[in-house]
């Protein structure tokens, strides 16, 4: 075999090797999970709610990170809880009084639907006082 | 001679094979996300987002101010939809070497924010150290 | 083509038939009567949700709105959606004044649902509304 023939055939071995595409495979799309930003104002002795759907099973994380007042963290205790819209509000499934912090206080393992998240005011604050919450769900 | 030739070709032609469908070596970019420096002015604030690869404690440091020996407000938090930083807990506090604030916390995004508490009467630098796993 | 292709010979294989089957699917009707009474402030609005739990019929009825200035025959937005972030996504909206109704009927498929009724700038005092909601 000459030179120019084995040359030949390790160019078209080595072109093909690289050039050989992958292929991805279009039965299963992986989609990550949805994150919710619930923020605003909580008045004195009040609820306020933020409903979501699921369009596939799986666990819901509520976290309430933060109780602001001008600013300035807050140790206000507040109720958060997990449910199901119904009539005008949101009816809970699990609920909490806590404070805020980094590490969610609630995780709800949920079927697809619609739910709400709910931020209540149970120990009557002092003054009107801004929340964030942060809901991960499938 | 000849096979060893081919050899050479072949590796060569490899080589050449696949520069040409693109392939090339990653360049490394180095990025700074654990200290940030800026100005606070009287009333102001500053924040930066980080994330969580896993969890873990996360711990600032306010390590230098100009002028030296003003008092901050420190905060960890979550990134609100406007960009701003909702605090989960927060301190006032003078430079120092060791960690101000740390908090516990599971993979996810997250924000440090430096504000005035009412200490600051002229435009203030600071460097901050964001310390997570 | 299978004809042709195999007119000079004895089937052997089994004769294929298609069936042809139709699905009808049955709507409920409503099971479920549930009257909400409230308050639209100027400007405002207000929802309402309920779980429908088989597919059927949906009927909303703005049956009386009322109020120191408030004429009964103010018309007001109505809507019907489904509950998304801190209000009522509606699919379904009319502007409408009370009456027997429905005003707003569809079929739904099991789910959370809400009905919004919202000041379309009619309003110069806060209105008492009733609105009925029956589903299956």
């Amino acid at each position: 075999m000459t030179v120019k023939a084995i040359v030949g055939v390790a160019l078209m071995l080595a072109s093909a090797a690289c050039s050989e595409e992958i292929e991805t495979p279009t039965s299963a799309t992986a989609t990550g999970p949805a994150t919710v930003l619930f923020s605003g104002t909580l008045q004195p002795r009040t609820t306020r709610f933020y409903s979501f759907t699921l369009t596939t099973s799986g666990t819901v994380s509520a976290l309430l990170a933060s109780v602001e007042r001008n600013g300035v963290p807050a140790a206000n205790l507040l109720e958060i809880g997990i449910g199901s819209p119904a009539g005008t509000g949101c009816a809970v499934t699990i609920s909490a009084n806590v404070s805020a912090s980094l590490i969610p206080q609630l995780r709800y393992d949920a079927a697809e639907g619609t739910y709400c998240v709910r931020v209540a005011d149970t120990e009557g604050l002092s003054a009107p006082m801004t929340f964030t919450i942060r809901v991960i769900h499938p | 001679m000849r096979i060893r030739i081919a050899a050479i070709c072949w590796v060569a032609l490899l080589a050449g094979a696949c520069e040409d469908a693109g392939i090339t070596s990653p360049s490394e970019t180095t990025i700074d996300l654990n200290t940030f420096s800026s100005i606070i002015n009287p009333g102001s604030t500053a924040s930066r987002e980080f994330t969580l690869t896993s969890g873990g404690t996360v711990a600032i440091t306010l390590t230098t101010t100009a002028p030296s020996g003003v008092a901050l407000g420190l905060g960890i938090g979550i990134p609100r939809s406007s960009g701003s930083c909702a605090l989960s807990a927060g301190v006032e506090a003078v430079a120092g070497g060791a960690a101000q604030i740390a908090m516990t916390a599971e993979a996810a995004t997250y924000c440090a924010k430096v504000y005035d508490p009412g200490t600051v009467t002229a435009p203030t630098t600071f460097t901050i150290v964001i310390s997570r796993p | 083509m299978m004809n042709v292709g195999c007119s000079g010979d004895t089937p052997t294989s089994p004769t294929d038939t298609t069936t042809t089957t139709t699905t009808t699917t049955t709507v409920a009707t409503p099971v479920y009567t549930e009257e909400w009474i409230d308050t639209l402030a100027i400007g405002g609005e207000r929802f309402y949700s309920f779980t429908v739990t088989q597919y059927g019929t949906v009927n909303v009825s703005l049956t009386s709105v009322s109020g120191q200035y408030v004429p009964s025959t103010v018309i007001l937005g109505m809507g019907l959606g489904t509950p998304a972030a801190e209000t009522c996504s509606a699919t379904s909206t009319i502007s409408t004044p009370a009456g027997s109704g429905p005003q707003l009927t569809g079929t739904y498929n099991p789910g959370v649902y809400c009905v919004i009724v919202r000041d379309l700038g009619n309003l110069f005092s806060a209105a008492r509304f009733s609105i009925t909601v029956a589903y299956p």
